[in-house]
């Protein structure tokens, strides 16, 4: 009997060291809160240009028009965005002009700016080979459904100009205004 | 033979009384709010801290310790995510019995958290010895595309002697 009380303080001795390495938990919840802003724009980042040496033929030269899209929003639903396109016909402002045909957009690329993990715009606009209409007509050439095109996307718009033979030598200018707007 | 188990108890108890004793909490209380990030189109990451408290006292409490952590996935309405949180610094002050500063051993900042136990801050052996009060700051990543809304994660903390 006196050798069983023995072996129970020695169990409970044991123990007591066991406890002492014991790794303890204890669970703490976060929470981060993501606030919408009121951001949808788009912006030009640059202003293109190219030259043209007059061959005798039709010509075709393209230029790249950079762009970015800020959809700060933070829309799960009822999100994504549009944007549209209208020029100004190719002019010397001296009475010379290219065709109001000239300019076609070829092909639209879209990428992450750097420093934005974006959601890329997920786009059901047919963009290849798409005229650039004259004011006051407009285009839509790209749009972001709905949960996509969030962050800074950067938008490449890769744009054709058709030159006739005919063209009188000069400098011409054409303005290209894009617009944004809620919703795909 | 009654002398003779009097003796056999006091060696048994002898170890016992003199081994060195750990304890472990969080001092932050729970729910802890990272500050809210208002996006912008830019990726963004906010800081926070949570303290925990070690103490380890006692005779022959050389053996180091160590502060691990683990967190489920920042999540909002069940389908949006944030990117894991991650642990970039951690620092140590004495509340009581400080004998020997922890030196950490093999911690390098930032590490990224999941669901397996990370080393957090440590106390190499040897050191340690005392009752110490960790901040670990933690760095929240909102990314541009995130979607507005409060996300959840579950961060466990746990303490247990030794360094590693």
């Amino acid at each position: 009997m006196k050798v069983g009380r023995t072996y129970a303080v020695a169990l409970i001795a044991v123990s007591a060291l066991a406890v002492a390495v014991a790794a303890r938990a204890s669970n703490v919840t976060v929470n981060a809160t993501v606030a919408g802003g009121s951001t949808l724009s788009v912006a030009s980042l640059n202003t293109p240009s190219f030259n043209l040496t007059l061959n005798g033929d039709d010509q075709t030269v393209g230029y790249l028009a950079q762009l970015q899209v800020v959809d700060a929003r933070g829309l799960a639903t009822g999100g994504g965005w549009n944007l549209t396109l209208t020029s100004t016909q190719f002019s010397d402002g001296a009475g010379h002009t290219f065709p109001t045909t000239a300019s076609t957009i070829s092909s639209v690329t879209t990428g992450c700016h750097s420093g934005s993990t974006c959601a890329l715009p997920t786009n059901s606009v047919s963009n290849s080979n798409l005229a650039v209409p004259i004011s006051p007509t407009t285009t839509k050439f790209l749009n972001a459904a709905t949960g996509s095109g969030l962050g800074r996307v950067d938008i490449n718009v890769n744009v054709n100009v058709a030159v006739p033979a005919n063209t009188i030598a000069a400098t011409y200018s054409s303005t290209l205004t894009v617009a944004i707007a809620a919703g795909p | 033979m009654r002398r003779l188990l009097v003796l056999l108890l006091a060696l048994v108890l002898a170890p016992a009384g003199a081994a060195a004793t750990f304890t472990f909490s969080v001092v932050t209380s729970s729910p802890v709010t990272a500050p809210t990030a208002t996006l912008s189109g830019d990726d963004q990451a906010k800081t926070f801290t949570v303290v925990t408290q070690v103490a380890y006292t006692g005779p022959g409490n050389t053996a180091g310790w160590k502060v691990q952590a683990s967190s489920t996935t920042l999540t909002y309405a069940t389908t949006h995510t944030l990117p894991a949180l991650a642990v970039t610094a951690g620092t140590y002050s004495c509340q009581s019995g400080c004998t020997t500063s922890p030196t950490p051993t093999g911690i390098t900042y930032p590490i990224t958290l999941s669901t397996s136990p990370k080393t957090i801050y440590n106390a190499n052996t040897g050191t340690g010895r005392g009752t110490y009060r960790i901040t670990n700051t933690y760095q929240v990543t909102y990314p541009a595309s995130a979607v507005a809304g409060t996300y959840s994660a579950t961060l466990t903390l746990t303490g247990a002697t030794g360094p590693t």
